[in-house]
């Protein structure tokens, strides 16, 4: 198989999208599995914990964890790893797989709408961000105050969509198949299906291991 | 409540583009093609737009106008 072009990009939009031709040399439930490893596997950041300091606002502290955590973030998948494969074992987490933010926000005479923009990093000159600075999260009446501290970590689609790094749609057109690939701005669209590439070799591995595994003890 | 982050159905990030779509619409630009413009293809993301309602305006409204009637209960 080797040299075999088993995809080409057909067509483009950035790092927001791309649409894949597959080739008669791969055949359709790998392509699936591709597919679903870059809805279900592919790791990317969003905020999983939040620490409310103050929520004067009227909405209660669920809803508003809820709609931060929702906001992607740019991630920043070479340098951090998922909590649960990070060396540290901690529950809390390390420089390692949490990055910290912070949302200060008040209203004084005027109502205010808090922005994914108001959202600062504990330390400076970082990567990770929210993917855009127009989210609206809150909007404060005068005299409310909203001061919360965010913890990002990276997580897979698989535990909750949040994670979800874009859609991944297999379809046929005209005897040809396609396969496209959208990104929510985690990540650009190719990286994503590298990753996923990454991923399956690694699951495949994983399952090949354990297989000899199984043999060897039945011979025994 | 406020406009959702992100689409119920694909998961795709529309909350960082209501205000425009509102701003937009009440211009008077028709709101199909104001999706069309924003690059919002599907319908299910179509619809968070079209039938989006800011109700939680309303309730910060609320507190604006009474928060001083209710300052005296806070300690």
């Amino acid at each position: 198989m080797m040299g075999l072009q088993l995809v080409r990009v057909v067509d483009e939009g950035g790092d927001s999208w791309v649409r894949l031709e597959l080739s008669d040399g791969l055949p359709t439930p790998v392509a699936n599995a591709l597919r679903r490893a870059i809805i279900n596997e592919v790791p990317t950041m969003a905020v999983e914990e939040v620490l409310v300091i103050e929520n004067s606002s009227a909405m209660p502290n669920e809803i508003l964890a809820h709609r931060i955590s929702l906001i992607p973030f740019v991630s920043d998948i070479d340098n951090y790893s998922l909590p649960e494969e990070c060396t540290c074992g901690s529950k809390l987490g390390c420089e390692r797989c949490v990055v910290r933010f912070v949302l200060r926000a008040a209203a004084d005479t005027d109502t205010v709408t808090v922005y994914s923009r108001d959202i600062s990093p504990e330390k400076p000159d970082i990567k990770v961000a929210p993917v855009s600075g127009d989210f609206p999260i809150i909007t404060l009446a005068p005299g409310q105050r909203v001061e919360l501290e965010l913890y990002v970590r990276l997580g897979k689609g698989r535990k909750h969509a949040k994670w979800q790094s874009g859609i991944a749609t297999l379809y046929e057109e005209n005897g040809r198949r396609y396969l496209y690939v959208e990104s929510f701005g985690f990540l650009p669209a190719r990286r994503m299906v590298k990753e996923a590439v990454k991923i399956i070799n690694q699951q495949v591995k994983e399952l090949e291991q354990k297989l000899e595994e199984v043999m060897k003890n039945a011979e025994e | 409540m406020m406009f959702p982050i992100r689409c119920f159905s694909c998961g795709a990030p529309i909350g960082h583009r209501w205000e425009e779509y509102k701003r937009r619409v009440e211009e008077g630009e028709p709101s199909g093609k104001v999706l069309d413009s924003m690059g919002f293809k599907r319908y299910c993301c179509r619809r968070m737009f079209i039938s989006g309602v800011d109700v939680f305006n309303e309730i910060v409204e609320f507190h604006r106008r009474y928060s001083e009637y209710g300052r005296s209960q806070k300690t």
